[in-house]
């Protein structure tokens, strides 16, 4: 409420006021900072991590975590900790790749759909015959057809995402569309494209930004879960969710193989939902009063 | 407050009518299978190794339908083979006896004349005659099963009630020895006929020492002996429970808890962990399979021996095999496994010998025109986790020989197909010798079969020979005939040998004549007594 | 309400049916020639022309799809290209597991997440919602396989109390439906304490209060009564994912259920069965999205009097209550 009143009076920007609001929660400035430390560790990996991730030693196989292998190694002798480390390249490009890429594309559809009344049916009829079919059964049909790479698991799990984007825009336009500045804006002559990019967009952000953080969690989930089933990123690259996969035949003997990597993917995904939760919280207005 | 509980219940009631709705409905539209998986599920099913009766099992494989020579997968067969018989069978030694056949005669080399046994039974009791081993082969291939063996054969047909004959379309004397394979199982025409082909109930009979109880889809297969069997004082136990997993992590975990007489496809990395337990000892065996790096010489840069030549030299096999498969089962030491015709050591050594060898890659490299290193693909099925360890660490192996391998995972159907097109470079692929001899593992690298383009072979002396040696009647002279094929096929390095198969069963101490066929991965139950 | 209802049973019907062409569609693309598939390791080229005659392979696009609609509505699947035997009662056999492990875990689900939900919204900010959020938040954040095999390591490998594998007595389900529904309640813990703080601030809460209505009348018949929308949305989003995710569930405990008989599907490049089980799964979607639908209107009588039934008004409103659900979740 006091950031609220201090800042009210001097017409600080809605983001502004945002990004206060998510400092008073610390703990989703914790988070905050910790997702920046991921990113910045899946950037700088080659650096940071002790061993090359595919540096193969017959004579440490199966080693118990020690000083030298801080959580041991695998069976073909690579450290899993430095796997762990490049494993986060992936996640990452997973995570906001599908994010980014689903958002754009949804968003897009969806704002289209909602100002032009005659593609408003065949877009979102559409998208919901895509939504109408679960996640893991869609998923593997798309997989089916496409193979497995990196870059398709991307395209599926961005194809995945863009129905609910689209949805959030879409009501979103529809209920702002009907608001009396932009009602105003119309009357004043200005074209759809000015009232779509400076009234209606950054008018229906929050929601997306919301979605963006609590989803990219949930798409590291499905893509850990593909690779696990054996549909995802092929190795020896070291994505998590197929670090656990691999690690579960030895999860009676050297069970710190499959439970660290699945560790790194609740950290992160933690992590993000907690963020996610903050600034829902900060973005609400009914909370700020 | 009355209201809201009322509606919640009746949302409760409403999703739970669904639930079971939709489960009824399916039982009552399904075949007698699925009705009976909702009885075993409600009263209770549990595996009980305390009764002498019954057997209890775990496989590997989901059968799905209970027909001869449905599937070509040993997994499947396993299963079926209880049900059905063939007309020949392989003893452990690997020699050729007759079953439910007695006897066979060239009449020319490409008419085979069987006479079969007269007192055999159906487990309905009927008699077994040469109709159905017609009806059965014919059958197949009209609606094109997949049992390779059949391909030679042109028809069957009935001489007398216990005679039948098969015409060929070349000669093929090792076929009495194919017969025994269990793809090659005889079914019952009546059966068909009455039952429409319903391959789940009332078409599943057969003269086999089991007949089948009730098969709930994927998870479970209950047989029960067939009092008409034809062999006195057989099946030793009455009853087999078996139950479907095909995960291989979690058929080890079972394994554990001595719940099961016997598990086939526990995790190979587990096994020393089992044979450590008291009560179940690991029953490992020797195969007829062997798996290899088939290096595809039809291909670019593969098709430069030189290149093949090279791979074959970065690659470390004995560490490999250790890596992957730990003691279980021998790293290559021939083209073919063990006691099989036509296994030469001598010629092995004379092209593989020398062993890992980066220096000697790189100059075959270079001299191949590749100073600077090549790069290649290696396409593994992702299903298989040893291979793809196996792939892994080859990757790594080739590397330092400036191979920069890529690994290719793909799922067993479009990899048959990726194959089959020759569009692999290289490939880790196992081979059967099926009749215990090399023609089983040769006669799949001959022209018109898919197998072939795995290799991309292309040696007109190569077939000729192989025709040669399937039309040699004596089997020494075969032999060699088989030796001088193995040569060939290592001369041009189309292929490495990695890994001579070795097949694990956890077997619980008290039970007695487990054993495995080497020449199919088969285990007959009948002979086992607890 | 008749007419609301019939018009959203022929929306679901319609809705269905495109679901169907689409996927039948989106098979088209799937490489390779199915004839391997049904050949195995002996194909010869003879073979192959046999079986593209005998599959009818070679016909048109809109023959095939016209045939396999109308078979279907007759409830014919058709056959596996692998097995050869109809697809159909394979299929059924199959469900009984998949619905067991869903809907009791959700069932378990719902009441820990409701309960969890209220306790953490009535005592908010004390260390019990501290710690209820941060275990829900958990149960949000775990992959449902990982969760499985932790629940293995530790509760079979470890302790030796439970089963790993299988689906024959209690003790055989208890792991699979903890594993869902501790991932469920997660989400319903979540949603049920925010609308429930929301409800708690109204009005005619505080006036339920003053009156000297005892803390829980309060809670249940104002509160959780009005929380319950969004509630319900998570619910039943959670079904539905769950229908189709069992396949991960199913996969670490060897259940053979409907997900693992598509997962084997797609891996053997069985067309068919990945079509049917896919097109099956979504049909029990669609029967629980309209149950959920009917449950709305029977529950918020607000929205029955306000907007009256299939109304453009009303399918909005209903819409932005199922988004702001689903952000939430």
């Amino acid at each position: 409420m006091s950031v609220y009143d201090r800042k009210k009076e001097y017409g600080n920007s809605q983001w502004a006021l945002v990004w206060m609001k998510l400092g008073e929660n610390k703990f989703a400035m914790v988070s905050f900072w910790l997702i920046i430390a991921v990113i910045l560790l899946a950037i700088f990996a080659p650096l940071i991590a002790p061993y090359p991730y595919d540096a193969q030693d017959y004579d440490n196989i199966m080693v118990q975590p020690n000083l030298q292998h801080p959580f041991g190694t695998d069976q073909f002798g690579r450290d899993i900790l430095s796997r762990i480390i490049y494993g986060s390249r992936y996640t990452v490009i997973i995570g906001f790749g599908t994010m980014t890429g689903s958002c754009i594309l949804g968003v897009t559809l969806g704002i289209f759909a909602a100002y032009y009344p005659k593609l408003d049916n065949p877009i979102m009829r559409f998208l919901e015959i895509f939504s109408n079919i679960p996640d893991m059964p869609l998923l593997m049909c798309l997989v089916i057809i496409m193979g497995t790479s990196l870059k398709n698991l991307l395209i599926c799990l961005i194809l995945y995402y863009t129905p609910g984007y689209a949805r959030i825009a879409r009501a979103k336009v529809l209920t702002l569309r009907n608001e009396e500045y932009v009602e105003a804006s119309i009357a004043l002559g200005a074209s759809d494209g000015r009232i779509l990019l400076h009234h209606i967009l950054p008018n229906s952000l929050a929601p997306i930004i919301v979605r963006f953080t609590l989803s990219t969690g949930g798409s590291i989930l499905e893509a850990a879960a593909l690779s696990y089933i054996g549909l995802g990123i092929q190795p020896p690259e070291p994505e998590w969710g197929l670090m656990i996969s691999q690690g579960r035949q030895f999860l009676g003997t050297y069970w710190y193989y499959s439970i660290i990597p699945g560790l790194c993917i609740v950290f992160l995904t933690y992590i993000l939902n907690y963020v996610g939760d903050g600034l829902r919280d900060a973005l609400d207005p009914r909370l700020n009063h | 407050m009355k209201r809201f509980v009322s509606l919640s219940l009746a949302l409760a009631m409403l999703l739970s009518l669904i639930t079971f709705g939709l489960a009824g409905c399916g039982g009552a539209a399904g075949t007698a299978g699925s009705t009976q998986a909702t009885e075993a599920q409600k009263s209770g099913f549990s595996f009980n190794t305390g009764d002498p009766d019954t057997l209890s099992v775990i496989q590997n494989f989901d059968p799905e339908v209970f027909q001869p020579g449905n599937n070509d997968e040993q997994g499947y067969n396993r299963i079926a083979r209880q049900i059905y018989e063939t007309l020949f069978m392989m003893t452990p030694e690997g020699e050729v006896t007759p079953w439910l056949a007695t006897g066979y005669t060239w009449e020319t080399p490409t008419r085979m004349v069987i006479t079969l046994r007269d007192d055999v039974k159906f487990s309905d009791g009927s008699g077994f005659t040469a109709e159905d081993v017609a009806w059965t082969i014919n059958y197949a291939k009209e609606i094109t099963l997949p049992v390779a063996h059949y391909n030679v054969i042109t028809d069957a047909e009935i001489v007398d009630t216990y005679t039948v004959a098969l015409n060929l379309k070349e000669p093929c004397m090792t076929m009495a020895a194919h017969l025994c394979n269990s793809q090659c199982t005889i079914g019952y025409k009546k059966a068909f006929e009455e039952g429409k082909g319903d391959w789940l109930g009332a078409s599943v009979v057969g003269t086999g020492p089991y007949k089948l109880v009730k098969y709930t889809p994927g998870d479970m297969v209950k047989l029960t002996a067939n009092e008409y069997y034809w062999r006195q004082g057989e099946p030793k136990v009455k009853n087999i429970d078996m139950r479907i997993i095909k995960s291989n992590e979690s058929a080890a975990t079972e394994a554990k808890t001595l719940n099961y007489d016997i598990v086939i496809g526990a995790n190979t990395r587990e096994f020393d962990a089992i044979d450590a337990i008291d009560g179940v000892h690991m029953d490992k065996h020797q195969s007829a399979n062997t798996v290899y790096l088939l290096l595809n010489t039809a291909k670019a840069p593969m098709d430069n021996v030189k290149v093949r030549e090279a791979f074959a030299r970065a690659v470390n096999i004995p560490a490999t095999v250790k890596l992957a498969y730990g003691n279980f089962g021998q790293p290559a030491s021939a083209l073919i496994s063990p006691n099989i015709l036509g296994r030469n050591e001598a010629t092995y050594q004379k092209y593989y010998g020398a062993g890992h060898d980066v220096e000697t890659a790189k100059k075959l490299l270079t001299e191949a025109g590749f100073p600077n290193g090549v790069d290649l693909e290696i396409t593994v099925e992702s299903t298989d986790t040893q291979r793809c360890d196996m792939a892994e660490a080859l990757q790594a192996q080739v590397a330092a020989a400036g191979i920069k391998l890529k690994v290719n995972k793909m799922e067993s159907a479009p990899m048959r197909e990726y194959l089959a097109r020759g569009n692999h470079q290289i490939c880790i692929y196992g081979f059967t010798s099926l009749t215990m001899e090399a023609d089983g593992f040769l006669a799949q690298l001959q022209p018109g079969s898919s197998a072939l383009a795995r290799i991309g072979y292309d040696n007109k002396n190569f077939f000729k020979r192989y025709s040669e040696g399937a039309a040699t009647e004596d089997i020494t002279a075969r032999g060699k005939v088989w030796e001088e094929c193995c040569e060939m096929l290592m001369q041009d390095y189309t292929m490495i040998p990695l890994w001579h198969k070795a097949l694990g069963a956890a077997v619980r101490d008290n039970v007695k004549g487990f054993y495995w066929a080497s020449d199919y991965e088969q285990v007959y139950y009948q002979f086992i007594s607890k | 309400m008749l007419r609301y209802i019939i018009k959203r049973l022929i929306y679901m019907v319609v809705t269905l049916l495109a679901t169907v062409v689409f996927l039948f569609t989106l098979m088209e693309f799937v490489p390779g020639d199915p004839a391997l598939v049904v050949l195995g390791e002996g194909a010869t080229d003879e073979n192959i022309v046999a079986i593209h005659k005998e599959l009818k392979l070679d016909d048109p696009y809109i023959v095939r799809l016209s045939r396999y609609v109308g078979n279907l509505v007759q409830g014919d699947m058709g056959n596996s290209y692998k097995t050869r035997q109809p697809i159909a009662p394979a299929l059924f056999a199959r469900l009984p597991l998949t619905m067991t492990i869903a809907v009791w875990g959700i069932i378990f689900g719902t009441i820990i997440g409701l309960v969890a939900g209220v306790v953490s919204a009535v005592k908010q900010y004390s260390l019990f919602d501290r710690v209820l959020t941060a275990i829900s938040l958990f149960g949000a954040s775990a992959p449902s396989f990982w969760l499985a095999m932790l629940f293995v390591l530790i509760f079979t490998l470890k302790l030796g109390w439970l089963p790993a594998t299988g689906s024959y007595t209690f003790k055989h389900w208890i792991l699979p439906i903890a594993t869902i529904g501790l991932q469920a309640s997660a989400s319903i813990t979540r949603m049920t304490r925010s609308s429930m703080l929301e409800v708690i601030r109204q009005d005619y809460v505080r006036t339920a209060r003053a009156k000297g209505q005892t803390q829980f009348r309060v809670v249940v018949s104002h509160g959780l009564r009005n929380a319950f929308i969004p509630i319900l949305t998570v619910i039943g989003t959670n079904i539905n994912g769950y229908l189709g995710g069992t396949v991960l569930v199913e996969s670490v405990f060897a259940i053979p259920g409907l997900g693992n008989y598509v997962l084997d599907g797609v891996k053997t490049m069985d067309t068919p069965v990945v079509l049917n089980g896919v097109v099956f799964i979504c049909f029990m979607c669609t029967i629980v999205t309209f149950l959920v639908d009917m449950a709305y209107a029977f529950i918020d009588p607000r929205i029955k009097s306000t907007y009256g039934f299939g109304t453009k008004k009303f399918k909005r409103a209903r819409l932005a209550k199922a988004i702001e659900g689903g952000t939430a979740g």
